[in-house]
């Protein structure tokens, strides 16, 4: 018989993997390739990190290596630089979530503005420092603004359809756990 | 709550730590290795993309359906006023067709006077647009035809009326295509009335900018701009759009192939570029004598033996 703490964790991990590769397959979508000036929210970062601040366990760090180069390699980027970014940014993420335990939503955003902006400023540094060519300033600006525009709406859909919660004092010790 | 078990966290922290250094230190060499030796593994990013896209096409196809669907169902609720739109654009198409069939009468009567020959390596191979780039920054498309169906990088890619792009990057059945609006794309043009030469110069914007003019007192919004063939980089001629002023007075190309929506393109055939087949000698080898001076030196013979 499966543990079923094991079993909501796996299930739950599938679910996310199958949000994201939903987003990249939205992206991969021929539909507006001409040049609409207003970049889309990164999602994938906004639902990974949605669902890292309430269950770390759930973002593992295996996952977090395998979609940040498998977007790096589709989305025509410099492979690796944003899956670095990324796995030091959740790491971030599930030491915040260790610490605060359950947090109120205005503390979860400031959290969300810190990371996503040190996420954004830090890609555009090593991009620099390495001489890569990159996207215009204001571009990147904007999708940033856009991702802290859309965070808020990522998380109710994690925890209104997918049921991602902060974890219940009483379950606490079945799910730390397997952090 | 983490303080009450901290043996198991400290135990499995240093664990997850060395993990993660490592980790770390693999995709930063990934990352360097990228950086030195582009080529290699940008093939096996197409390698990559290959193996993904065209199990992406079953999907791809009610969902580019829907989506037409809905563009048909916006247009089949003002009918009525496209209909009437419609005729009186036929009336208008009429007249130009009339004045096309007397310039075509007229333009081959003179190229017989002239005895010239059209370019027989202008022919295409049709493709389908297979998926998008994904990225915000960038403006790519990815072909279902490849290195199978001859394609070489470098070729452009057209649509029914305009230059939309060129191939950088091919893999056996699938090839990418830089768009003119890309961050990366630049080509040189030639502004028409005027004859100023620019560069074209992609800012992830619908309409590219035109730089490096001239005379830019000469160009005026509304000229037609056509690649230059200038670098080798693009056969002559080829329309792109005309020109438009932003307003920041900058002068932009608004482009004549309809970048809203891709579905078809035509790869041309034509190569007039030198080929850079290995990374380290960019500086391109001295050129062969050309198959065209061979034919023409072969071309007398018979005719003396004839004679």
């Amino acid at each position: 018989m499966v543990d079923p703490f094991t079993l909501e964790i796996w299930l739950k991990r599938l679910l996310l993997l199958c949000v994201i590769i939903f987003m990249v397959f939205l992206k991969l979508l021929p539909l507006q390739s001409g040049g609409s000036n207003l970049p889309w929210p990164d999602l994938i970062l906004c639902f990974m990190a949605a669902w890292a601040i309430r269950r770390p366990a759930l973002v593992s760090l295996g996952m977090v290596v395998v979609v940040g180069l498998a977007t790096d390699f589709l989305f025509i980027r410099a492979p690796g630089v944003w899956t670095i970014i990324l796995i030091l940014t959740f790491e971030a993420l599930r030491v915040q979530a260790r610490r605060e335990g359950t947090m109120s939503f205005a503390s979860e955003m400031g959290i969300i503005f810190v990371v996503f902006t040190s996420a954004f400023i830090a890609n555009r540094l090593i991009l620099l420092a390495f001489g890569v060519a990159q996207p215009p300033l204001g571009a990147t600006v904007l999708e940033l603004f856009m991702s802290l525009l859309f965070y808020p709406l990522v998380a109710l859909i994690t925890v209104f359809i997918f049921r991602v919660r902060h974890p219940d004092p009483t379950d606490l010790q079945g799910l730390r756990g397997r952090g | 709550m983490a303080r009450f078990h901290s043996d198991d966290d400290a135990q499995l922290s240093t664990l997850r730590r060395i993990l993660l250094g490592t980790v770390l230190l693999l995709v930063f060499l990934l990352f360097l290795v990228w950086r030195i030796d582009n080529p290699r593994v940008e093939r096996l990013r197409t390698a990559a993309i290959e193996a993904i896209v065209p199990n992406m096409e079953w999907a791809l196809v009610p969902v580019t359906q829907g989506g037409r669907m809905i563009d048909d169902f916006e247009s089949y609720a003002r009918v009525y006023e496209q209909n009437q739109e419609l005729r009186r654009e036929l009336q208008r198409m009429q007249a130009w067709r009339e004045a096309a069939l007397q310039l075509e009468q007229e333009n081959a009567q003179l190229r017989d006077l002239n005895n010239v020959r059209l370019d027989p390596e202008l022919s295409f191979v049709t493709g389908v647009v297979a998926a998008d780039s994904g990225s915000s920054f960038r403006r790519s498309l990815v072909l279902n035809i490849g290195s199978d169906d001859t394609i070489q990088d470098g070729w452009a890619a057209m649509d029914g009326l305009g230059l939309v792009g060129r191939i950088a990057g091919v893999s056996e059945r699938t090839s990418r295509v830089l768009l003119l609006t890309d961050n990366a794309s630049m080509v040189p043009v030639r502004i028409q009335p005027s004859g100023q030469t620019a560069i074209l110069t992609g800012d992830s914007t619908a309409a590219p900018v035109l730089e490096f003019i001239e005379t830019p007192e000469q160009v005026r919004p509304g000229d037609r701009i056509v690649t230059s063939g200038d670098g080798k980089v693009f056969p002559d001629g080829l329309l792109i759009g005309q020109v438009s002023l932003d307003r920041d007075g900058r002068l932009r190309a608004r482009l004549a192939a309809d970048f809203e929506r891709f579905e078809f393109l035509r790869v041309l055939r034509a190569n007039p570029h030198q080929r850079i087949g290995d990374a380290a000698p960019l500086i391109a080898p001295q050129p062969e004598p050309a198959p065209a001076d061979l034919d023409s030196a072969e071309e007398p013979a018979p005719d003396a033996n004839d004679g």
